[in-house]
């Protein structure tokens, strides 16, 4: 089973060379940007190989140094981060800055699989361990939310949500929630201050902001409408180098793709993303115990949820809410955490009996 | 070790696995087909757009509020204004020939414009438009709209300017515009941009969060020549709040025409509730000049003016008040029972306090006369008598009572005047000098027309309004009526009132010409003497030099019975109150009889 973690671990890579030549292309002035990102690639890689070697029972039993150690890490950033774009989001380490939120999303996948081995019932969820869940999702989401870092904790939440659904959610409980926050919903909207409000309006609507969002997500339509089929070849995007469009090595990486190598480029990129889902949801199923198989689900849930929004965004079907597309973005936290996923997912293979790989 | 159903193997598990799979594969191609249809079937579309068109976002400003008067009538509503701009970018290597032919086409030095070309184009990114000319007249808009057919990148932005119905005659009650101060943008974090225009002073300064209006938007897909080829997304503005003002448009023009050539202050107000009904102040500024930001020679020019026509004389301008100020000592020796109405004082026509003689103006004196008397010919020895027997304290107390040495609470910038103050020793001399307005006590016009209100509406102390609403909420809320009830005798100020009427209707009273059957008026003249210098002594009032001329005040209302106004003069060199200030106030009385018909 060696053999499917390295396929899994080349389509990983090869998605992340690409992102870095398209950052090259995008950012010929700043070289810089590529070098870096080519720097995290080797660290993320070289870790996920180390990961996927470590026995994920080990994972197991450290989940609550685990999750205590992300919500003091978001605490301290909440207390002495860095400010960036009217956030606090970031700590420093030396000369590396990182983002201890995009760790929170492996901390919850983790917490919640391992809730999930020891509690699961046949007939699902009951309203007690919901709750529970609930609480160990929204302690972290609730600190990220505080930096202000709406886009990543709603991903926390999502995965979290998620996870409760396929690990058994009652369809009763389901059709609770759901009137839950359409009751909730208006009565928190009055208790929220205006900026709050603003924030979310915005979110909901972007081109209530003119000269913001609304601009990006034109300039990303034409970016990757003026693509055409075959693209307007490597470094010639007009758009991009223009410097008509925004963010365009990290967020919106995926337009300047687009430009430059029109819809060939980008099936061939889907279809990277497609095998690579592909290879990790089949570990679940060789997975020995259930922790295994909800951590592999929740990672792949992570990926899935982040590759949507990011595409959805950028092609202009979903407000602009700053989520990086996994491994092509140029960023080294998302970078690392996207590889520690496939390495803590593909250990799971691991068979801690035999010694042998599954 | 098997975890029954979840065990891995376990069918439902992987149902539900490769159901995730499933939907993950169908927003994938959701995302395929949306690319289709964007790099396939609208390719030429965006293909256009990102080679040889540009698209260009606009901010569209709004209008500002409108400003009405209290019958509706439009005081400010908002003109088109037409910028003259080039886009780098556009124009490329014809940038400086553009800039030649536009200025030589305008009548405009073309050299310094090059030189700040070249300058701003250093710093600034070639799609940001540079600013050819502000304001452009509309012959010159003709003219270069068929120029856009020869130089490319010309570009014309349009906002709407504040235009004000009369350009003087409101200037210093609506305040001045101008563009935002730096300081003013970091205090008003993220409500302007830089270059947005904002009340400075008055009314659109109290008002600037109604007036302003909110922002919008477009975004226009435009050919290499400039022109429009589509509109991709708008947001239209929003026009501000209209604000309707207690003014009467039409009193306010007749107060402000009667003050041509003179220096001065008209103000008239309903004594009931404050109700400012004009507000007339000359010298003036032309309030066009600031609606896009005034221009710095220009602003010079006004500052440097010796007649100070951007000073708020209504408000902030500081005079004696002259014999205006006697009902007021008059009420506080009643009050405190020093004096009776009905007992008479002599007046030889001078008094002698210490080792100084204290004039009258009257040389001849007036003889016996009650107080009544006194204050009808207002005469000065009788006050100088009242000031002593008052007092620095019992005067402090008083005057301040009728708001005297503090603010009106007016919405405009004021200030607080002079009266007596409680911890220096002032002479007897100084203090009988106050008795008839002079020495050490200023007054603003708004002030003293305030506390005469005070005495002809009963004794209540209103606050000078101007908002009557903002769009159809009640201005109450922005600018409240405030009333204080004085702790004075009614008798008292009924007793003042009808000297007050003995003023122009009486046998001895000093406004004594201007009484006529047709209109009921009462009121108090007043001249405040300006420092003369020693050789203009002994030269009669109308042969010195104006600016030697003492100032003329009056205060009048209408009608005796539950006044319904009060106006005030004061007019700058003008003379004598009786003369120079008085019969303006009895022309705008009979104007508002007029416009009440």
């Amino acid at each position: 089973m060696k053999r499917e973690f390295y396929i899994i671990l080349f389509t990983a890579v090869l998605i992340s060379v690409i992102g870095i030549i398209n950052i090259y292309s995008t950012t010929h002035l700043f070289s810089s940007h590529s070098l870096r990102q080519t720097q995290w690639l080797l660290i993320s890689a070289i870790t996920a190989v180390i990961l996927f070697h470590i026995d994920y029972l080990r994972v197991y039993n450290m989940r609550w140094i685990l999750y205590f150690f992300t919500l003091v890490l978001l605490l301290m950033v909440d207390i002495v981060g860095i400010e960036g774009g009217g956030a606090r989001r970031w700590l420093k380490l030396g000369g590396w800055s990182f983002q201890p939120s995009e760790f929170a999303k492996l901390t919850i996948i983790i917490i919640l699989s391992s809730f999930i081995d020891q509690k699961w019932k046949p007939e699902g969820w009951n309203t007690i361990d919901l709750i529970k869940m609930f609480l160990l999702i929204f302690l972290p989401a609730g600190l990220v939310v505080l930096q202000p870092d709406l886009g990543t904790a709603g991903i926390i939440m999502l995965i979290g949500f998620f996870l409760m659904v396929i690990s058994g959610m009652r369809l009763k409980t389901l059709f609770y929630i759901f009137l839950f926050f359409l009751i909730t919903l208006p009565v928190m909207w009055r208790f929220m201050l205006d900026y709050q409000k603003a924030r979310i309006v915005s979110f909901l609507n972007p081109y209530s902001d003119p000269l913001g969002k609304g601009y990006h997500i034109l300039q990303s339509i034409i970016a990757i409408g003026s693509g055409g089929i075959g693209g307007k070849g490597f470094g010639r995007g007009t758009q991009s180098v223009l410097k008509f469009l925004p963010s365009r090595h990290t967020d919106f990486a995926f337009s300047v793709w687009c430009e430059e190598h029109g819809l060939i480029g980008a099936v061939f990129l889907l279809g990277l993303y497609a095998v690579l889902i592909f290879m990790l949801l089949r570990i679940s199923f060789y997975a020995k115990r259930r922790f295994g198989s909800f951590l592999v689900i929740g990672i792949v849930i992570m990926l899935m949820v982040e590759i949507t929004i990011n595409l959805f965004m950028v092609s202009g079907m979903f407000p602009v809410v700053g989520v990086p597309l996994p491994f092509f973005s140029y960023g080294g936290s998302s970078l690392l955490v996207s590889f520690m996923g496939i390495g803590i997912a593909s250990s799971v293979m691991w068979d801690r009996i035999t010694g042998r790989f599954v | 070790m098997l975890f029954h159903p979840h065990n891995p193997e376990h069918p439902a598990f992987r149902r539900k696995v490769n159901f995730l799979y499933v939907i993950f594969c169908g927003l994938l191609g959701i995302i395929l087909f949306r690319l289709v249809y964007l790099q396939v079937i609208q390719y030429e579309r965006w293909w256009r757009l990102s080679e040889k068109n540009r698209i260009r976002n606009e901010t569209l400003y709004p209008e500002r509020g409108y400003i009405y008067d209290r019958n509706g009538k439009i005081i400010g509503d908002n003109r088109p204004s037409f910028d003259l701009h080039i886009i780098p970018d556009e124009c490329k290597e014809r940038c400086l020939y553009a800039i030649q032919r536009l200025s030589s086409i305008l009548g405009i030095d073309s050299s310094s414009l090059e030189v700040s070309y070249k300058e701003w184009i250093k710093i600034h990114s070639p799609f940001e438009p540079f600013l050819i000319k502000k304001d452009l007249p509309y012959e010159s808009l003709i003219k270069v709209e068929v120029e856009r057919l020869f130089i490319p990148g010309i570009y014309i932005s349009q906002i709407p300017v504040r235009r004000y119905k009369h350009d003087f005659a409101f200037s210093h009650l609506l305040g001045h515009l101008g563009e935002i101060s730096e300081t003013e943008l970091k205090i008003l974090k993220g409500k302007y941009a830089l270059g947005d225009i904002i009340g400075k002073t008055g009314i659109e300064a109290v008002a600037e969060d109604f007036l302003r209006g909110e922002k919008g938007w477009e975004q226009i897909e435009v050919d290499a020549f400039g022109r429009k080829v589509e509109l991709l997304n708008i947001k239209r503005p929003v026009r501000g709040s209209g604000v309707y003002l207690t003014l009467d448009m039409e009193l306010q023009e007749f107060a402000y025409s009667l003050l041509e050539g003179k220096s001065g202050v008209i103000i008239a107000m309903n004594p009931k509730n404050g109700e400012i009904l004009a507000y007339a102040v000359n010298p003036s500024f032309q309030a066009s000049d600031f609606v896009r930001g005034i221009e710095k020679a220009k602003w010079q020019e006004y500052l440097s003016d010796e007649k100070a026509p951007l000073f708020n004389r209504g408000s902030y301008a500081l005079y004696p008040p002259g014999s205006t100020i006697k009902p007021f000592f008059a009420i506080a020796a009643l009050e405190e029972k020093l004096i009776n109405p009905s007992s008479k004082t002599n007046c030889p026509g001078f008094l002698w306090i210490g080792n100084r003689k204290f004039r009258c103006w009257k040389k001849e004196g007036h003889g016996r006369i009650s107080l009544i008397e006194a204050i009808a010919a207002s005469c000065d020895v009788y006050f100088y008598r009242v000031a002593l027997l008052l007092g620095k304290e019992r005067i402090t107390k008083y005057l301040s009572l009728f708001g005297f040495g503090r603010e009106t609470g007016i919405v405009l910038e004021e200030r607080k005047g002079l009266i007596p103050l409680l911890q220096n020793n002032y002479t007897p001399g100084e203090i009988a000098n106050v008795g008839i307005g002079q020495g050490h006590i200023l007054v603003t016009p708004i002030q003293l027309l305030r506390a005469y209100a005070a005495i002809v509406n009963g004794g209540y102390l209103v606050r000078p309004r101007f908002i009557m609403k903002i769009s159809e909420k009640d201005g109450a809320q922005f600018d409240p009526p405030s009333i204080e009830k004085l702790p004075i005798k009614e008798s008292t100020l009924e007793i003042i009132k009808k000297a007050l009427f003995e003023v122009v209707n009486g046998k001895m009273g000093t406004a004594r010409w201007l009484k006529s059957p047709a209109i009921e008026m009462g009121g108090k003249t007043g001249t405040a003497q300006v420092v003369k210098l020693e050789k203009y002594k002994f030269y009669r009032e109308e042969d010195l030099p104006e600016k030697y001329r003492d100032h003329a005040l009056f205060v009048g209302f209408s009608p005796y019975k539950e006044p319904e106004i009060i106006v005030i003069a004061v007019i700058e060199h003008g003379g004598h109150g009786s003369t120079g200030a008085a019969p303006l106030v009895k022309k705008v009385i009979e104007k508002y009889y007029e416009l009440k018909k």
